[in-house]
């Protein structure tokens, strides 16, 4: 049970707007990733700021008012000492009330602060409060490091707002991140939504969930197999059950032919021979349900880690799914495996206590 | 004195490898309140297939077996453990119980179960541990069913047949696996049973047994062939060796 869960807890996760802050971007209800639209970021200089108000001004157009930002991002030398490295050196422009969550320290304030990954102070053999110099937009720029952030950029650091990269070409961009005014119910940003994306002539305008889904490319895979999961366990554990019932009641013939004997009805030992199995299994999904979500967040960092330098992530769940689904098919199972194999008892008599040696 | 158990033309037929083995074959038969009846006969006889029918273990294939008023044969399977637990008590030779059970557990077991018995558990125990009193066992009502002797399992055994107090109970070799000694304890504490008015019938193969009981019945490929009134054992040694020779004597005239 604790795989399919854990599978459910992690395909939940890979669609969750919970995880935005590890792509750099800040809280936001819809994202334009169509690359015609970007494409003008890499080919021009400061073409974001022209993005940010073109889209802020089609959505006030359109009666969808709400504040853009648009996350870019440059491969750049960074030294400290006698290490050097090239980090992915990122800033986040627009309006935006976000502050960067942070694992250890402060966010950048001013343009000479900046923030960086676990990987990426590794590589320069950095701590906080250290300085290190890069090469932007081929000025060397001396920074301090105020703070360590998770993200799923390995070896990346994250600039002050107002930083200006100046003609350094850009490396990515996460796109434009649209806040709409006024906190709109789903469906009101559903439906914004579908009008940005006839506005702008492109499929490519995603709510944040449907962004998440789409950069990770797992949730579904993940879904997929938390399926195949349940299909396995099902059939597991009506084997287990179904095998060692029939092994008890091999080993315990003899005691039920004597209760038998004695006059206990066939009801009460097919009842006592279920009986064990569901406690067993009940205690089992409390466990499972207990240790779950320690687990899975164990575990989703230290997979976030393989992809980039994650930390501090929590998993995703649906309680329904966690707490009532996976443990009622458990046990359902076992229930049902265990009390049609304790039908076998039927055939042993009160008779076979004379047979028995 | 009134009948417990009657059976008329009880016939019992099983069927191995497509060959039809009659069993028991119209045996009629009466026990009343009170006796003590044992029976005997050669291996393969009958005996201990006739004590499962009367007892409601296996079912006839033809006849009728009255318990206490009931008709057996017409009887559910529930309703038929219902009336052995409530009404009967068994013994067996090889003193089954249940390994994962003390043996004031096993004791209590059929009370427990009971739906009849209202009391509650600390009841039923102290009704255990007083049978348990009474047979000489009241020090290993703790004990695992390993830690204790032959002799002492078996009293154990009786003190489960009679938590329910029975009409009736049926012993099938009660002393066959136990010594001269622990036989000897048995059979006496199940004569205290029968002088305070429980009815026995009693399957076994040893004389000195059958000598203590009040009626013996004799089967022979499944047919009762000969019956001797022995009348109530009460006590004392003299007594015993005469019943034991006479009863020798009958067997031998019956093929023995």
């Amino acid at each position: 049970m604790l795989m399919m869960t854990m599978m459910s807890n992690f395909a939940l996760t890979l669609k969750s707007e919970k995880i935005l802050w590890l792509f750099g971007v800040p809280s936001s209800e819809a994202h334009i990733l169509d690359s015609e639209t970007l494409g003008k970021l890499f080919a021009e200089q400061d073409a974001y700021k022209e993005l940010i108000s073109d889209t802020e001004k089609l959505l006030a157009d359109n009666g969808m008012p709400g504040r853009c930002t648009i996350t870019i991002g440059a491969y750049c030398e960074a030294a400290h000492n006698d290490k050097t490295a090239k980090i992915y050196f990122e800033v986040t422009k627009g309006d935006t009330d976000d502050t960067l969550r942070m694992d250890e320290g402060c966010a950048p304030q001013k343009n000479d602060e900046i923030a960086m990954t676990s990987s990426a102070l590794n590589c320069l053999d950095a701590q906080i409060g250290d300085r290190i110099s890069a090469v932007i937009d081929g000025r060397e720029c001396e920074f301090i490091i105020t703070g360590r952030f998770s993200s799923f950029t390995s070896s990346a650091a994250k600039l002050y707002k107002d930083f200006d990269f100046g003609d350094q070409s850009l490396d990515a961009s996460m796109g434009v991140q649209i806040h709409f005014d006024g906190d709109p119910d789903k469906e009101t940003i559903n439906n914004n939504i579908e009008k940005i994306k006839e506005l702008i002539g492109s499929d490519k305008v995603y709510s944040t969930s449907d962004m998440i889904k789409e950069l990770t490319g797992m949730s579904d895979t993940l879904n997929v197999i938390k399926q195949m999961m349940m299909i396995i366990t099902v059939i597991v554990t009506a084997l287990i059950v179904i095998l060692m019932e029939r092994s008890f009641i091999s080993k315990e013939k003899s005691e039920i032919a004597l209760m038998k004997a004695v006059g206990v009805d066939n009801g009460s030992i097919i009842l006592q021979h279920s009986l064990r199995f569901v406690i067993v299994s009940v205690i089992a999904c409390i466990v499972s349900s207990a240790v779950l979500m320690p687990i899975s967040d164990v575990m989703m960092n230290w997979v976030g880690n393989m992809v980039g330098d994650v930390s501090g992530l929590k998993c995703d769940f649906d309680p329904l799914e966690i707490f009532v689904i996976c443990p009622a098919i458990l046990i359902g199972v076992t229930v049902i495996g265990s009390f049609l194999t304790a039908l076998y008892t039927k055939t042993i008599k009160a008779s076979d206590t004379a047979s028995i040696e | 004195m009134n009948t417990i158990l009657q059976t008329k033309g009880l016939c019992k037929t099983y069927i191995v490898n497509k060959h039809q083995n009659n069993v028991l074959k119209n045996i009629d038969l009466t026990i009343n309140e009170g006796e003590f009846v044992a029976i005997m006969g050669p291996s393969g006889s009958g005996k201990s297939t006739l004590l499962y029918c009367v007892s409601g273990m296996d079912r006839v294939t033809a006849g009728e077996v009255i318990f206490n008023g009931k008709e057996i044969a017409k009887l559910g399977d529930k309703e038929l453990a219902k009336l052995r637990l409530d009404e009967m008590g068994f013994i067996f030779q090889q003193m089954y119980m249940m390994k994962n059970l003390s043996v004031l557990d096993n004791i209590i077991l059929p009370a427990v179960k009971s739906k009849k018995n209202n009391e509650s558990r600390k009841a039923t125990e102290e009704r255990g541990r007083s049978l348990m009193r009474r047979l000489g066992i009241d020090d290993v009502g703790g004990n695992d069913i390993n830690e204790v002797s032959g002799g002492q399992l078996q009293r154990a055994c009786i003190c489960r047949s009679m938590i329910n107090n029975p009409k009736m109970i049926f012993a099938d070799e009660p002393t066959g696996a136990l010594n001269r000694s622990s036989s000897d304890e048995v059979m006496n504490e199940l004569l205290s049973l029968n002088r305070d008015g429980t009815t026995i019938m009693c399957v076994t193969h040893d004389p000195k047994v059958a000598a203590k009981c009040s009626r013996v019945l004799y089967i022979v490929d499944g047919v009762i062939v000969g019956e001797k009134e022995t009348g109530h054992f009460d006590g004392g040694d003299k007594e015993l060796r005469d019943r034991e020779r006479e009863l020798n004597n009958w067997l031998m005239e019956q093929g023995w």
